[in-house]
């Protein structure tokens, strides 16, 4: 399934996009196809109801396969405005110099342990939502194309194997960070957690569609020219290693989003060093997965 | 007011507490002929429902401090507080905000053994604590070998925020401040510092008791007159006031909401003093057993006992 929120003529709903360019709500699609639709209020109560909802929200969408697919019940997505999937319960945890790149540009050697830190849920943002910051505060933003791991069971002392298979999905995130502010509050929590700083979405993959995680295509389009190629394959830690090792101690539980480390990032790692401005437009992609794009536009404060 | 989120014979409330009473924000309101049907059922949503449910709990508060309880009502709508557990107040909507290096004490005798500098951070040094980590009073704290054994304890003053607010100056940023509560930022140190980012050695499971109860603003009109104090099997290891806090809360409000919004429930977690088992010759860390009584004075004590997974 490729989960997501839309507004469709001014209403917002939870649904998938399907085919050629269509999206569709639960509530429209079931009716249409004359099943229950999926009880769940928003992304995230699906995320967390279980096994059987998600059973029925996949029931919905093979049932519809059945129906003409440009009837009223669906949409054009094109037509459709998309919201970034949900704003998650707790922090959105972030795995940090997940990348042999990266690391390598820090001239950081042997490799390091990952630096695990937490960005506020109130950091998300919608796709085509400016990326903004107080323009005095820092001047060097920049963004990195991320995987976004959307947990659907709790992981607590799991193999890496066992943990993978906790993932409910994943999407495509667009990691915004201000390098001057992490060097100078040392721990990064905050200069990462601005609000608009973690565009994401608008589609969760199924773990069962998104196909081999640790080798997926990641880049990034600064106004429409590719600045950053990499891939999934270049992290240190796999999806399940990662996993795994934040999850011992820490419970990583239903609905958590992780981010998985980027391959590489826009800013310091380019020469010359490139940091985001007013009238950029960034756009992140994984294969598979889609892409987001937003403007970026910094605020002055009043 | 003191208020605390409380469970009595299996049930959970908001209550007042009044001396060594729990009043129950409802059930004696009612009883004391307010309505107090308006007020949310839970401190969450009592602290997001704002100014005019949050005045109509202090005047109740008033009342019961002028006219003390008689027997009427006990074990209905009131309790001795031996009679109640403290929960954890409630759960915020995000990760506790904690920071680090608020205290020159804890500073300067903690980075001797990293070493770092004991040089006050140009900008308060923000890490969180995630949600798995909070527990109330008389709650165990178990830690798992296979994650950590050099656990260690940090009494620090929480502050709840009770305002939404973004790019707030310092000298309006007392106006966002709902109350104080009491953290114990228990802290895995070689997760601290061989991760460097200090989220995983923070967040352990239990690793965050929080309590007993919150007092407002109203209650504490000026929490640097108070002293942080941590004792582990009665022994007193911190103690110290709070006036020695290097970057004061409102300074804390401002950096934090630099761009980001702040939200009713947030919590921040401003620091801990000198006394941490990390920076003793040797190094001492917290074993199965140890009970930790972390306290801040006019607020309260929270009690927790240490235990190792796999050890009844």
């Amino acid at each position: 399934m490729r989960l997501c929120r839309f507004t469709a003529n001014g209403n917002e709903a939870i649904g998938f996009t399907f085919g050629d360019g269509r999206v569709a709500g639960f509530d429209a699609a079931a009716s249409a196809a004359g099943i229950d639709a999926p009880a769940a209020a928003d992304l995230r109560d699906l995320v967390t109801a279980g096994p059987d909802a998600w059973a029925q929200a996949q029931a919905v969408v093979d049932a519809t396969g059945l129906l003409d697919a440009t009837g009223d019940w669906s949409s054009a997505a094109d037509d459709v405005t998309f919201h970034h999937p949900y704003r998650p319960r707790q922090n959105i945890l972030r795995a940090g110099w997940n990348s042999r790149l990266a690391a390598g540009e820090a001239k950081l050697e042997p490799l390091p342990k990952l630096r695990y830190y937490t960005m506020s849920p109130t950091s998300v943002v919608d796709p085509g939502e400016p990326i903004s910051w107080p323009i005095d505060l820092t001047e060097q933003v920049y963004a990195e194309p991320q995987l976004a791991v959307v947990v659907g069971k709790p992981i607590s002392f799991l193999s890496p194997s066992e943990a993978l298979e906790c993932v409910f999905g994943y999407a495509v995130a667009t990691d915004v960070n201000a390098y001057d502010l992490m060097l100078l509050h040392g721990q990064w929590d905050k200069p990462t957690s601005m609000d608009s700083f973690f565009p994401w979405g608008p589609t969760i993959v199924t773990a069962d569609e998104a196909g081999n995680v640790d080798n997926l295509a990641a880049s990034l389009q600064l106004n429409s020219e590719t600045v950053i190629e990499g891939s999934t394959s270049d992290a240190i830690l796999s999806v399940g290693e990662m996993l795994s090792e934040l999850g011992t101690g820490t419970t990583i539980e239903a609905g958590d989003v992780v981010v998985f480390g980027a391959p590489e990032a826009l800013g310091f790692g380019q020469s010359p060093e490139r940091w985001l401005r007013e009238g950029d437009v960034v756009e992140s992609s994984i294969e598979g997965l889609g892409s987001i794009t937003n403007p970026v536009s910094p605020y002055k404060r009043g | 007011m003191r208020i605390a989120t409380y469970t009595v014979d299996g049930h959970q409330g908001v209550g007042l507490v009044i001396g060594e009473a729990v009043v129950d924000l409802h059930g004696g309101a009612e009883a004391a002929g307010h309505d107090a049907a308006s007020l949310p059922g839970d401190m969450l949503s009592i602290i997001q429902a704002g100014d005019d449910a949050w005045a109509l709990a202090e005047a109740f508060d008033e009342q019961l401090d002028s006219s003390p309880l008689d027997g009427s009502g006990q074990g209905t709508w009131w309790w001795p507080t031996s009679d109640i557990k403290f929960d954890a107040p409630f759960l915020p909507t995000k990760n506790m905000w904690v920071v680090g290096a608020n205290y020159y004490g804890h500073m300067a005798a903690g980075f001797a053994r990293i070493p770092r500098p004991a040089v006050v951070p140009p900008v308060p040094e923000f890490f969180c604590k995630g949600l798995p980590s909070i527990v109330g009073d008389q709650e165990d704290i178990v830690y798992d070998k296979r994650a950590t054994v050099t656990v260690d304890y940090e009494c620090e003053l929480a502050v709840v925020i009770g305002k939404k607010g973004k790019d707030i100056p310092a000298s309006e940023a007392e106006d966002y401040v709902f109350g104080y509560t009491v953290c114990n930022d228990v802290s895995a140190r070689e997760l601290q510092l061989g991760h460097q980012q200090y989220f995983r050695g923070k967040s352990q499971d239990m690793f965050g008791p929080l309590g007993p109860l919150v007092a407002t603003r109203r209650h504490i009109p000026n929490p640097y007159r108070l002293r942080i104090k941590q004792r582990v099997n009665g022994e007193l290891r911190q103690d110290t006031s709070i006036g020695e806090m290097l970057y004061k809360i409102n300074e804390l409000i401002a950096v934090l909401s630099q761009g980001m919004t702040i939200e009713p429930g947030d919590i921040i977690v401003t620091g801990t003093v000198e006394g941490t088992g990390f920076e003793q010759l040797p190094q001492t860390w917290l074993q199965h057993g140890d009970k930790l009584a972390a306290e801040i004075t006019d607020i309260g004590v929270v009690h927790n006992t240490i235990k190792m997974a796999g050890i009844q």
